[in-house]
């Protein structure tokens, strides 16, 4: 009898060892996929970068001069976006405190909720914020390797430009793929004058061929909408 | 005092001094000569080939490092057929080692790009000739095409500009073929290319070295089946966009009309 228990158990915690690895493994090969475009661009499976000096097959790398104008203007249009969505990201954080405030005086009972859904959310936003920082990297680095010192400089490769920040976007803002299919809503897709647009929580989206990979950018409403 | 052939016995010593302090350099310099003038002469010859060539097809195998956050070196392959008639017509399809495809083509002025994984495609009006194209493509909308400058007519003039000095390390067998290895250097870049001794000089593989940027990460290709004289269908040029795919832009189209800002390439 006591045997048979011990066998049983040895026997459930093998078939468990067996279905963990089998979701480490899914999980390992699921990961972020590459955006789409003209391929190399984005995040590779398992989270590795597919963007870098060397995707583009060019014949020369980095330098200045040729499309500075344009590289600094990219550069302006990051920097200006980090700092709406700071931002924005310190209105969205005082809002939250309003709210919590008005929990508090409203529903008391409800205190133990909203402190662990706060908790939940200051966890959510710290993973964000470490997100963000990494995708700023990522951008940073990219904006540097674009393009070179000519015309022919860096052939074909330059950064997705995803510029992926938490909280409400600012117009112009891209972001990457998985940056949009981690959206908080699912985006109402509609179709004016043969572009495709999505809306999700009044944010407006554009999907874009950037780099090697497929972007969004945040845009006015489509007119109309 | 002194003299030597009606110098001064100190200006003879400086004449020596001079003598010997310039043979160590020039030297070399003299030896290695020849040398890189016939490895250039090879690379200018494969340029010129391909910048002649009124069509082509090549299929190529290529890869390319990244250097990740944490200093791993990671590598990604890609498949790219190549058809190009000049002086207007490209087709370009890609394959990408996540299994991404994607196809580009340029036919009657408009260059049009679509994902054939995702489903979407952009289009842009480009008048002219391919070499416009390509310079559009990539500089303007700023995506991808590995080793682009190898197809456009002003390539003989690009190499020259790039390539400072270049080197024949060895010739050695590629399907059991003849080839030169050629070894080359530019400012920021170093480039490999293997040319058949003989007949029409294809480059059969190039690797490109960003000897600047960290990790030092390599771009390769292997090129197969060169074509000088394809025959291809002309439905070869007219891309056939299902149903169900959804347009999007180019970035760059967006941001021109979000400044209000000129863009070049009209969309269709």
């Amino acid at each position: 009898m006591t045997h048979s228990l011990w066998l049983r158990a040895v026997s459930l915690g093998v078939a468990a060892l067996f279905i963990v690895s089998l979701t480490a493994e899914a999980y390992a090969r699921g990961g972020g996929r590459g955006g789409g475009g003209f391929g190399g661009g984005g995040m590779g499976g398992g989270g590795f970068s597919r963007a870098g000096p060397a995707a583009g097959g060019s014949f020369s790398a980095r330098g200045g001069g040729f499309d500075g104008g344009a590289r600094a203007a990219d550069r302006q249009a990051g920097m200006s976006d980090r700092t709406a969505m700071r931002q924005d990201t310190r209105t969205d954080r005082f809002d939250d405190r309003q709210d919590v405030r008005g929990d508090r005086q409203d529903q008391r009972t409800e205190r133990g909720d909203d402190r662990y859904d706060q908790r939940e959310d200051r966890q959510d936003h710290r993973d964000e914020a470490r997100d963000d920082r990494q995708d700023f990297r990522d951008e940073a680095r990219d904006d540097w390797q674009d393009w070179g010192d000519d015309d022919w400089d860096n052939w074909g490769y330059v950064a997705a430009g995803a510029a992926v920040v938490a909280g409400a976007y600012a117009i112009g803002t891209v972001i990457s793929a998985s940056a949009y299919y981690g959206l908080p809503c699912t985006p109402t897709t509609i179709v004016v004058d043969d572009f495709s647009y999505s809306e999700c929580d009044g944010i407006w989206y554009q999907p874009v061929y950037s780099g090697g990979s497929t972007t969004y950018i945040v845009v006015e409403a489509p007119y109309g909408y | 005092m002194m003299s030597f052939l009606g110098m001064s016995r100190v200006g003879a010593l400086w004449l020596a001094a001079l003598t010997l302090a310039t043979l160590p350099v020039a030297a070399p310099w003299a030896a290695d000569q020849p040398q890189n003038d016939e490895a250039m002469d090879h690379l200018m010859r494969m340029a010129r080939h391909l910048s002649e060539l009124e069509r082509v097809s090549v299929v190529l195998r290529a890869g390319y490092d990244v250097v990740q956050e944490s200093g791993q070196k990671i590598e990604f392959t890609e498949r790219r057929a190549i058809l190009l008639m000049r002086p207007d017509q490209l087709r370009v399809d890609a394959e990408t080692s996540d299994g991404e495809r994607s196809v580009l083509v340029f036919d009657d002025g408009t260059l049009t790009l679509m994902n054939a994984t995702d489903k979407t495609y952009a289009s842009s009006a480009i008048p002219g000739t391919v070499d416009a194209a390509i310079t559009h493509f990539v500089r303007d909308q700023r995506m991808r095409l590995p080793l682009a400058m190898l197809f456009v007519t002003g390539l003989p003039t690009e190499l020259e500009r790039r390539l400072t000095e270049a080197q024949i390390v060895e010739t050695t067998l590629i399907g059991g073929v003849s080839h030169r290895h050629i070894a080359a250097r530019g400012a920021t870049v170093d480039v490999q290319v293997w040319l058949p001794e003989t007949g029409d000089p294809f480059p059969q593989r190039i690797i490109l070295t960003y000897k600047q940027e960290a990790g030092q990460p390599q771009f390769w290709a292997n090129f197969l089946c060169w074509d000088s004289s394809p025959e291809p269908p002309a439905s070869a040029f007219s891309l056939e966009i299902p149903a169900d795919a959804t347009r999007i832009a180019f970035l760059t189209q967006v941001r021109a009309a979000q400044s209000g800002a000129p863009e070049q390439g009209e969309t269709p």
